[in-house]
């Protein structure tokens, strides 16, 4: 009896999933069809060298037809499928404002970095064949949204918006490699040359609070184990900070970590390799397996258990994430971090004055990895939906020339006119005193500029097409304010005087690049193979062995524990076919190597 | 009267007995308090100044108190229009999922249904399923139920661990009831409503609580379902304050701008924001709880049937 | 004579048609998606479309063993499932006693504020809850500061860190999210008991603990019974938050259970098809388990819950 009725459930389980499949793959082939009839031709693009785009610039230029003027009588509410985005709904305040009265668009964002399942949002909205009406996504995404037909062909518009045509070379480069077309516009492009690197620090290098240094007579560095004494010194003279709250010489956290410990891949910069995937990618264009007991990853692995030794690492670092490290570095309670970025927890002209800055020190064996600027696109691009109609086409093709624009730029690089900066007799711009604190204090915003908040109303969509280091063309600056000559001027404090006079060069870079100890590899923008399935599946194995084994490496009990565990972990990762992996992470950053070479 | 029955009883009350009161109060206490603590901390660290809260100092009464915590996350913009959109679908979904799931339980517990255990196994079964989101996507947009608030609805309505409460619940009402209904020339229906009802309304209290949290907690339907910001309801507007903190790792890699990267780090959430943002999501449905818990009251049964 | 059985014919149909609709919902939305499954033996990566996917057979069920390494890391896997699995079977009478001694308490505001207190926990995330336990635990936190001060220790204890007696700890946090919210269906079902069975165990002069024993827990057995199948059937999917958010290197080996294990496997293999095998493979066993629980019920209590 029973026997029978779980057939029953069974059979008609098994039935209607037939039956119903067969109709599923009917919708399948629905989507599917598009994708054939807009299959770009299979075509090997010639290689445009810089003299010929700049020759096609000027030609389009001149025939360019002027852009289709649009109406804005009706509001339009654009779907933004938006990966780079920290925010979903509709972009609201002072950006939010501007774009609704200049073109009369509302901008609704979907991002599917904070839907908790990105992965998901984007496997259905692609099955279902409709992504959104302007489409932010990974190159490697881009083209396979392309190829089955998700992507709008803008070739027959692009020529008439002279904003866009600034960057014509590359867009063009970049969609040479898809086939006929214009398919997709880079992002954070700009005019400065492919090898130009316009900042004033680097992206990773140790990073010391300068008084303490100070304070322990600003002993030279000449390896990692000096700097290892540095910091058990300081954190022997200042076992807490000022509120009394436990100090230490590194703090690290663990929900950053990829395919290996991201505290560590930050570190391998240091000794010229950034570590992509399973391999290690070094300054001179040389690609090594993680696994290299020479290589980088190795080495700062053993700088961080060397560390541990010595009693200056976080005994929570393997368990704390991000926001308590980040409390920690606010509260000058970690003595060592490596981002540029981290300085702007660590800094500020006040702290800068007394001479408490972190500043970068460079050690004496360093090569540091740095690539230059983007210069040909940072690896997400812009495209259009397919589904849309061509009066709407029309009007997102309007707001992208406006987002590539000297004014839209500012607008996203900066902020408002008069509340963010201010304009100089001599054409530049200087930031107001609520500028300085835009990132830092909350900037409330007149209502009738869009009311809210600053950082709220800001640009949700994240992400530029032109990057900022870029000069506008108004004033012969950068975009951003950290190059402007009035932000350099207030960011001269005791503490920059003071490293200058240390090390004879204006910064860290200049020091850097003058020493021999850096030269910036050529970045390039360029769409990498996607893992197949069983690649997908040997990295998100492979991942964990790596992460957990460098944990408990960081943290081994001795010498013999630290080889043990590491050699534990590649005896692992053989069984998982890390082996095939490295092959094929080989294989896919070796256009970048040749492209790098190229360059020079 | 009763009362006078518990003074007379507590007067005879054993040793053994008011141990077991003793140990029960003691027990409770402790589990109370490990259950109330944790909010409390979350309250009192949201209210605290935010840079004392983040040096993790505020554990027992609150320092430098401040209300800014709430009021910047109450001015998130649309939350108004959130709040309506969930009550709806909680109201709305509670009392589907109840109806459903009280008369289904009920009809499943009917012996003479026609092949009535095929059915009931067959809806049993789903809640082990799991068809992918993809299909399911498929489906729900084929019914134009995306971007639709009844897509927060209709799915909901069968729940199976409802139906199975329920169905548990109605056997064990004792079989007279029915019968006696039944001599009287009652059909189904009217047993249902007018004899059942009444009856099982302790579990359909219950089934209302799960449905209700179920309803408000959920934001995974939004997610895939709905872009119409005009739909979104709390707990997704919310949700991603939650999230932010893990998106930032991406930028670890980027090095274009020192000050724009820093920018976008701190705009990431800070715990003390979060937790505001917990508790102002959980304290309206822990009100759902206290006013369902008085139809849990007993002694209507057999004594019903044997007047 | 036919008649007769035409209407209880009728009838039966007539119950059947009641339900009809309810039905149609569930094969709507249940039962018709489940042409997905094909998926599994495919090699489906959205955007590409499912026509050009590849058929690949069993290849996604054979690549979870097909080496001793990955065999011997699955068997840890299950373990840890089985284990933790098995100690939430196991103590699955906690809320039923909660709610039955809850129930004892005479004082009517005390027991409501314990009642809505204890279900707390609840509401609270499971991100949110690590960061509660963060804060508390470790090194620096309220617990070691306490210990230390006491001189109970002479170093902080990272508990969090610790790979001692992760199971139990897991099952204390879990115990601690879900005991008071669980036992709310004890609660319901004890306020169904009839009164006037207790008001004739007291004039025959039971204590508390007899009335327990052989009113109100006998009475709460058909719904503990109830749930214990269902909990069975779902004794390979222990949720994948909870361990998520507390695993660390240390812990991993014995934090990784099944979900969180395919969670780990299949989150940026960019491959749907994956995720589905794995889903679909755990509903088999699911149901099965469901079967033969429901089959031991029938041979030892008499009565089928399905």
């Amino acid at each position: 009896m029973k026997k029978r009725i779980v057939a029953t459930l069974l059979a008609v389980v098994m039935t209607t999933s037939m039956i119903l499949s067969g109709c599923g793959g009917g919708g399948q082939s629905e989507t599917a069809s598009p994708a054939e009839e807009e299959a770009p031709a299979e075509e090997a693009a010639p290689e445009s060298d810089a003299a010929e785009a700049a020759d096609g610039e000027e030609a389009s230029t001149d025939e360019a037809a002027a852009a289709p003027t649009v109406s804005h009588d009706e509001e339009l509410t654009l779907e933004v499928y938006d990966v780079a985005s920290n925010y979903q709904g509709l972009q609201s305040g002072w950006y939010g404002k501007i774009l609704k009265d200049k073109f009369n668009i509302v901008l609704n964002i979907i991002a599917p970095q904070v839907s908790g399942d990105g992965e998901a949002l984007y496997q259905t909205r692609t099955a279902a064949g409709n992504l959104g009406d302007i489409i932010l996504l990974d190159n490697a995404d881009m083209l396979e949204c392309i190829d089955v037909g998700l992507v709008a062909d803008m070739s027959a518009e692009i020529k008439s918006y002279p904003n866009l045509m600034r960057y014509w070379e590359q867009i063009e480069k970049f969609n040479a490699g898809i086939g006929d077309g214009i398919w997709a516009i880079p992002t954070e492009m700009n005019t400065n040359g492919p090898t130009a690197y316009m900042a004033e620090t680097v992206s990773s290098m140790p990073r010391i609070p300068w008084d303490f240094y100070t304070e322990l007579g600003r002993p030279d560095l000449n390896t990692l184990d000096d700097l290892i004494q540095v910091l058990v010194d300081m954190q022997a003279a200042h076992p807490t900070n000022e509120a009394g709250d436990k100090a230490y010489g590194i703090t690290m956290w663990k929900d950053w970590d990829s395919t290996s410990i991201e505290n560590v891949n930050q570190l391998t910069k240091w000794y010229g390799q950034e570590v992509n995937g399973s391999v290690l990618i070094g300054s001179d264009h040389s690609i090594t397996p993680l696994t290299d007991k020479n290589g980088a990853y190795y080495k700062m692995l053993r700088f961080f258990f060397d560390a541990n030794q010595s009693g200056i690492v976080d005994p929570d670092s393997a368990t704390q994430d991000w926001t308590s490290a980040n409390d920690k570095m606010k509260q000058k309670r970690t003595y060592l971090v490596w981002n540029n970025w981290m300085q702007g927890f660590t800094n500020s002209p006040e702290i800068g004055e007394k001479g408490a800055n972190y500043m970068g020190m460079p050690i004496a064996d360093m090569t540091v990895f740095q690539t230059s600027d983007y210069y040909y696109g940072s690896g997400r691009v812009f495209g259009i939906g397919s589904q849309v109609d061509d009066e709407k086409k029309a009007r997102i093709m309007e707001f992208l020339d406006w987002l590539a624009s000297p004014e839209g730029c500012t607008v996203q690089h900066v902020g408002d006119e008069g509340i963010i900066y201010t304009v100089n007799d001599d054409g530049t711009y200087t930031l107001t005193e609520d500028g300085y604190n835009r990132f830092t204090t909350e900037i409330m915003i007149p209502e009738e500029l869009g009311g809210g908040n600053w950082t709220d109303g800001n640009n949700q969509v994240n992400q530029w097409i032109v990057q900022g280091y870029d000069t506008n063309p108004v004033n012969g600056e950068s975009y951003v304010p950290d190059l402007w000559a009035s932000y350099l001027e207030k960011n001269n404090t005791k503490t920059n005087k003071e490293w200058k006079e240390k090390y004879g060069a204006e910064n860290e870079v200049e020091y850097l690049k003058s020493n021999g100890m850096m030269t910036p590899v050529p970045s390039i923008n360029m769409s990498l193979a996607i893992d197949t399935t069983d690649i997908g599946l040997i990295r998100s194995q492979c991942k964990t062995i790596v992460c957990d084994a460098s944990w408990k490496a960081i943290f081994a009990a001795d010498e013999a524990g630290f080889e043990a565990i590491w050699d534990d972990m590649c005896s692992q990762l053989e069984g998982f076919g890390w082996n095939d992996l490295v092959a094929f992470d080989t294989e896919k950053y070796q256009p970048v190597i040749d492209a790098r070479k190229a360059v020079k | 009267m009763s009362r006078e029955i518990a003074l007379k009883k507590r007067r005879h009350e054993s040793f053994g007995d008011r141990m077991v009161s003793v140990v029960c109060y003691i027990v409770f206490g402790i589990c109370a308090l490990l259950c109330l603590y944790p909010f409390y901390y979350m309250f009192i660290n949201t209210i605290s100044a935010n840079d004392l809260s983040s040096r993790g100092v505020i554990l027992f009464w609150p320092q430098g108190v401040h209300w800014k915590n709430y009021s910047s996350a109450l001015g998130i913009d649309g939350l108004f229009q959130a709040a309506k959109i969930s009550l709806m679908r909680t109201v709305l979904g509670t009392f589907c999922t109840v109806s459903a799931s009280a008369f289904l339980g009920f009809m499943f517990s009917q012996d003479k249904m026609w092949h009535r255990k095929v059915w009931y196994r067959l809806v049993i079964a789903t809640m082990y399923f799991n068809a992918g989101i993809i299909p399911w996507f498929l489906v729900m947009k084929n019914m134009h139920l995306t971007n639709n608030f009844w897509g927060y609805i209709l799915p909901m309505i069968v729940s199976p661990f409802h139906i199975v409460l329920t169905k548990t619940f109605v056997e064990s009402v004792p079989k007279e009831l029915q019968e006696a209904a039944e001599i009287d020339g009652a059909g189904i229906l009217t047993i249902f409503f007018k004899v059942m009802i009444p009856v099982i309304k302790p579990i359909m209290a219950t089934v209302a609580i799960f449905a209700a949290v179920n309803q408000w907690n959920a934001f995974q339907d939004t997610l895939l379902l709905v872009t119409d910001t005009k739909l979104y309801p709390l707990q997704f507007v919310l949700y991603q304050y939650l999230n932010q903190a893990s998106s930032l790792s991406a930028l670890a890699n980027t090095s274009s701008s020192s000050s724009l990267a820093a920018a976008a780090a701190t705009t990431q959430t800070a715990t003390s924001i979060r937790m505001t943002i917990t508790i102002i999501v959980v304290l309206p449905i822990m009100c759902v709880y206290p006013f369902f818990q008085k139809y849990f009251v007993k002694g209507i049964m057999v004594g019903a049937v044997k007047g | 004579m036919l008649s007769k059985i035409d209407k209880k014919k009728w009838y039966s149909i007539k119950l059947f048609l009641y339900v009809l609709p309810f039905l149609v919902l569930v094969l709507l939305f249940a039962y018709y998606p489940l042409y997905g499954w094909l998926y599994a033996f495919y090699d489906y990566r959205p955007p590409r479309p499912f026509s050009e996917a590849e058929f690949v057979g069993l290849k996604w069920f054979k690549s979870l063993v097909e080496n001793p390494v990955k065999v011997s890391q699955l068997l840890q896997v299950l373990k840890n499932t089985f284990v933790m699995s098995g100690i939430t079977l196991g103590t699955s009478w906690l809320p039923m006693i909660f709610a039955v001694f809850l129930n004892e308490i005479r004082c009517i505001p005390f027991r409501k504020f314990v009642q809505t207190v204890t279900t707390l926990p609840n509401f609270i995330s499971w991100v949110l809850v690590y960061s509660l336990a963060f804060s508390l635990f470790n090194s620096t936190g309220m617990v070691n500061t306490l210990l230390l001060n006491l001189g109970l220790i002479k170093e902080p204890v990272l508990l969090l860190q610790s790979s001692e007696h992760v199971w139990l700890t897991q099952w204390l946090w879990l115990t601690w999210k879900n005991l008071g919210w669980a036992a709310i269906m004890y609660i319901a079902a004890i306020s169904s008991i009839d009164d006037e069975l207790f008001q004739a165990a007291k004039v025959d002069g039971a204590t508390r603990m007899q009335m327990i024993r052989y009113i109100t827990i006998p009475s709460l057995l058909p719904t503990f019974f109830v749930l214990l199948m269902m909990n069975i059937g779902n004794f390979l999917s222990n949720g994948m938050e909870q361990y998520y958010v507390f695993q660390n290197a240390f812990n991993k080996d014995y934090i990784q259970v099944l979900d969180l294990y395919v969670y780990n496997l299949a989150m940026g293999s960019g491959s749907y098809s994956v995720s589905v095998a794995l889903s679909m493979l755990k509903s088999v066993v699911s149901v099965i388990l469901l079967i033969c629980a429901n089959s031991i019920s029938k041979m030892t209590r008499g009565e089928s819950f399905l």
